[in-house]
């Protein structure tokens, strides 16, 4: 177990965390973008920054990938902390300034206006979907493409993927909304990633339900479709669940 | 809004198009159901439309706690101007249509206008569709709400079958496969406006003010409703309903003519001995105990659910003299697939019946129907045609009063009719003399749902408790006497106000008396955020009850209106348990005073100055 | 003891109470299409089956879940959602034979019957006792059994393989 000083409070914990896992646990909150607890760390946005004092000397950093060590004082709100987190709200205001969550945090941090050059853009190049898709769904379909302002998350030559599954779960964890993804009748398409699946058609229904290269996932890492259920939209297996005790009524 | 969906939704079937307005507007004064149903039907139809033309509307309202966890919550009132009595005509259904609607965001759906061609509307939660219905034209009702489902499986819906489309004044409008608004001819006014169906899904749910207070609530109805002595019957009601008729000398033969039938043993033997052999299962509507509904399966044949309470079976069994089952069962499913009042279809058969073996009609104005009560195949045939305005079933399907005055020779010596000339399904009011003022009075478009759970019709059985709620009532236990006149107005008004806050609020009328108004009103401020005094409740039923009774009269309605078929005051009933009962002219007219003057009425029966103003109806 | 959710279909009179009451607890809303059970009618042949998550012994859900947000609750061993760890990929609902999760088109979240933290609502308000909880002892397992063998071929999968 580790001791260590928080905003004042002295805690003790197990070895392995990071401050921001720490803080999460005691219920001292601290504000995230680029942040899942499913996936590894990567510190990009710099939103969840904290000031660390160890041996007496301060140095500001993302809790996110600060690992907690014995005999560290951590504060999450000191005058320093306050005044970096503004100004990087303020730049990525600047960066996007149609983005809901960013409007938000910037009115919590007081941040009026922004002195950076405008900019239009949603993704705060984060890397948090490029994470997901490479560590958890594991098909590494996305990533980090160019450098400086040139630099975006993008399929491979940026045209259409061959191993994106069109599962979302880019579009679900993006921070700011940026992925849009569009079912249209049979397939769906997902524009930034310049990609367009086809859907599977329930069998019994005749309603696309889910992109099959998503199917075609589950169907290899799940168990034996004994009964056909994967032909079948999620509503239509309730309902043939109920048509097998109908059968036998 | 809490509790309402709060929305209104408004077809103009003439000029193709949909509107909604806020359900506040009208749900302060008006509660909702009924109650509003009955303000719209006032506020947009000018005097004396016809009821088949553009201009009447038909309206679909649910209650605030339709859709809710509220028990016996599944209800939705029908009001329109009936092309039968050309009065107001209403009508009330369960299942889940009216919820369905609620979860799609609409208190309730106005329809008004004629379409060019047949046409059905479609609505998906805020998608209102008015679709072509070429292909369903003439399909029967199962069959339309098999179409309807295709690929929609959720799909509520409500239309009309061939009877509704040839606007038969005995047409009702079916809801999925089993409830029915089947009163006032509200099925010809649907037809008249080339509207085949109505069909409905919705997930948006209906939001909840307290909802830990309605979970109390629900607890306290379920087990108020578990205690009424129908809740353990009613599985076997289907069949126990012949008995209970028998017990309270309610039941009669053919054109209320005969109270003793050789067969009426046999009847209900083979009745009973039929449906525990076919009997699947009891089913409920939507949050309700009761299970008052019982699905049936009969080899070889597709079942359809039987309904129980209403006596929907005794009416075909007992009308039309009828001991055998299976003819029963196939009349019963042939009105269920037409689109029609099995109670209303079943008295015209047997009037016909009647007038057949009195000479009235003959083989030739028949077109070679043979009525005669026990033939179950020329009643089916009958009903076919009633159905499709055939040859003499085009008379027939005006109702009874209509058809007798079509007819003429004397033919209305023999009719027995409820005012406005609506059937009196299988109720025999003679003896039952408070039954009988309420038919003659109501406005409410259906004299059944101003009579029932009467304790008139209960005293013989049940004598303890028909005293016991006489005494609650005008506080005198020997005035539950079916047969005396005196304070029966005053248990009219209690029993019609009742009914009318179970369709306003939209539960069912069988628990509604035996839970109890306070249980109801709770469950109304949890649902909807609004505290209701019974001061302002009492207030809201007679605005309702007063303006259900302006737009009559503006229809033209006069006091002596307010009666029933000459019949039932000339002829005395000739044998059975109610010998020689007959409704005396004199003390009818003076319950209709006192009936008036509770009503705060005039003697004409016209609300007065004060009461006008009192509610608010000037 | 674990503790399951057992429905006597022939006890079930369609009422719908079961959705009522628990879209009412989970989402403040009397709305079928939110609730964690849903009854599925036949209206023509008069029967009516409620069906829900089984809270499977080995569930598929658990197993395919990339995130691993998917877990069993301590207590009432009950199968659950780390809405936290969750990342939205949908996979759990694609694996699932019975369809017994969905996602929350609102709130975007997975739902999923939750045994309501062991004392499940719809068994109270079920005015006939259609659904019952049954503790996982010798006859409980059998009846659970017996209860899945009639509407699914993953028997092993739910009830944990022994008879």
């Amino acid at each position: 177990m580790l001791k260590i000083v928080i905003d004042g409070k002295e805690v003790e914990v197990e070895e392995g965390l990071s401050v921001l896992e720490l803080a999460e646990k005691i219920g001292v909150k601290i504000p995230t973008l680029c942040y899942h607890p499913a996936v590894s760390a990567y510190g990009a946005c710099r939103v969840c920054i904290v000031e660390v004092i160890e041996k007496g000397l301060s140095k500001l950093t993302t809790s996110c990938t600060c690992p907690v060590e014995s005999g560290i004082e951590v504060k999450t709100n000191s005058e320093k902390v306050k005044k970096t987190r503004k100004l990087i709200v303020e730049m990525l205001l600047a960066r996007c300034p149609d983005a809901k969550i960013i409007q938000d945090l910037a009115k919590q941090l007081h941040v009026e206006k922004t002195r950076a050059p405008q900019k239009n853009e949603n993704c705060i190049l984060c890397g948090l979907c490029m994470r997901i898709c490479r560590e958890i769904i594991g098909v590494d379909a996305i990533g980090f493409a160019n450098r400086g302002h040139k630099r975006k998350v993008t399929t491979p030559f940026e045209i259409q993927s061959d191993v994106c599954l069109g599962c979302g779960a880019c579009a679900f964890v993006c921070p700011t909304g940026a992925i849009k993804i569009e079912d249209v009748e049979d397939k769906r398409k997902i524009d930034m990633w310049h990609t367009e699946l086809g859907k599977v058609k329930c069998e019994r229904c005749g309603r696309y339900f889910f992109p099959e290269s998503a199917v075609e996932y589950v169907k290899r890492k799940s168990l034996q479709d004994v009964d056909g259920f994967l032909k079948l939209c999620p509503d239509c297996r309730k309902r043939v669940l109920a048509n097998k005790l109908v059968c036998g009524w | 809004m809490n509790g309402y969906s709060g929305k209104i939704l408004f077809i103009d079937l003439s000029e193709n198009q949909t509107s909604t307005i806020e359900t506040s507007l009208y749900s302060r004064e008006y509660l909702g159901g009924r109650g509003i149903g009955v303000k719209l039907l006032y506020d947009m139809v000018r005097p004396k439309q016809d009821p088949l033309g553009p201009e009447n509307i038909l309206v679909f309202m649910t209650g605030p706690l339709t859709g809710t966890l509220t028990p016996s919550s599944g209800r939705v009132d029908i009001v329109t101007t009936s092309p039968e009595s050309n009065l107001l005509g209403g009508s009330n259904a369960g299942g889940f249509w009216g919820p369905e609607l609620k979860w799609a965001g609409y208190d309730g759906v106005v329809i008004k206008g004629k379409a060019k061609n047949p046409v059905y509307i479609q609505i998906y939660n805020d998608e209102v569709k008015i679709k072509d219905a070429q292909k369903l034209w003439g399909k029967d009702v199962f069959e339309t709400v098999k179409i309807l489902r295709q690929g929609n499986e959720e799909n509520q819906v409500a239309c009309i079958g061939p009877a509704g489309e040839n606007k038969s004044n005995l047409s009702g409008i079916a809801f999925n496969f089993r409830n029915y608004a089947a009163r006032a001819g509200v099925g010809a006014v649907m037809g008249a406006k080339n509207l085949k169906a109505i069909a409905v899904r919705g997930t948006k749910g209906s939001d909840i003010y307290d909802t830990k207070a309605l979970q109390e609530i629900c607890l306290e109805i379920q087990n108020r409703e578990k205690m009424m002595p129908l809740y353990k019957d009613a599985p076997s009601w289907h069949w126990k309903l012949f008995q209970s008729l028998e017990e309270d000398g309610k039941a009669f033969f053919g054109n209320y003519e005969s109270f003793l039938w050789e067969d009426r043993i046999k009847a209900v033997q083979n009745v009973k001995e039929f449906i525990q052999q076919n009997h699947l299962k009891p089913e409920s509507c939507l949050t309700c105990p009761l299970r008052c509904w019982a699905h049936f399966s009969i080899r070889g044949e597709e079942g359809a659910p039987i309904i129980a309470c209403q006596g929907t079976w005794p009416s075909i069994a007992y009308f039309m003299k009828l001991s055998d089952p299976y003819y029963i069962w196939r009349i019963y499913t042939l009105c269920q697939k037409l689109g029609l009042d099995v109670g209303g279809t079943s008295a015209v058969m047997a009037l016909a019946a009647d007038l057949y073996e009195m000479g009235v009609i003959s083989f030739k104005d028949t077109k070679g129907i043979l009525f005669e009560l026990g033939n179950g195949k020329a009643f089916a045939e009958a009903i076919e045609k009633l159905a499709k305005r055939e040859d003499f079933g085009d008379i027939l399907a005006e109702g009874i009063k209509k058809a007798v005055q079509k007819i003429g020779r004397g033919a209305e010596r023999y009719a027995v009719h409820s005012k406005g000339g609506t059937e009196l399904w299988l109720m025999e009011v003679r003896p039952f003399k408070g039954a009988a003022l309420t038919c003659a009075v109501t406005d409410s478009g259906s004299c059944n749902r101003a009579t029932y759970a009467f304790p008139d019709f209960y005293y013989r059985s049940m004598q303890k408790q028909a005293k016991m709620v006489a005494k609650n009532i005008v506080g005198k236990e020997d005035a539950a006497d079916p047969t005396r006149y005196d304070y029966k107005p005053k248990m009219v008004l209690f029993y019609e106000n009742m009914h009318i806050f179970a369709d306003s609020l939209g539960v069912c009328a069988i628990p509604f008396q035996p839970v109890g108004l306070e249980l109801w009103s709770r469950s109304f401020s949890a649902c909807t955020g609004i505290k209701l005094q019974l001061k302002d409740l009492m207030l809201t039923v007679e605005r309702i009850r007063t303006l259900e009774r302006l737009f009559n009269l503006r229809e033209g309605l006069k006091r002596e209106d307010d009666t029933l078929s000459q019949r039932l005051f000339k002829e005395a009933i000739k044998e059975g348990p109610w010998k020689g009962e007959v409704l005396d002219r004199e003390k009818f007219e003076a319950m209709k005073d006192e009936y008036y003057f509770l009503r705060g009425w005039d003697n004409d029966g016209r609300p007065t100055e004060k009461t006008l103003e009192n509610l608010g109806l000037k | 003891m674990k503790r399951v959710l057992l429905v006597n279909w022939e006890k079930c009179i369609g009422c719908r109470t079961c959705e009522m009451i628990c879209s009412l607890l989970n989402e403040e809303r009397c709305n079928p299409t939110e609730a964690r059970i849903t009854v599925i009618k036949f209206e023509e042949k008069g029967a009516d089956f409620p069906v829900y998550c089984q809270n499977c012994e080995a569930p598929a859900c658990e197993a395919i879940c990339p995130a691993k947000a998917i877990y069993k609750d301590d207590i009432t061993e009950a199968v659950l959602v780390d809405i936290r760890r969750c990342i939205g990929c949908r996979m759990c609902i694609l694996a699932c034979p019975i369809g017994g999760l969905s996602f929350h088109p609102a709130r975007k979240e997975i739902i999923k019957c939750d045994l309501c933290k062991g004392d499940p609502a719809c068994v109270k308000y079920c005015p006939e006792g259609a659904l019952e909880v049954v503790s996982l002892d010798t006859i409980g397992v059998k009846r659970r059994r017996e209860n899945i063998r009639k509407f699914s071929s993953y028997l092993d999968m739910m009830t944990g393989g022994k008879e």
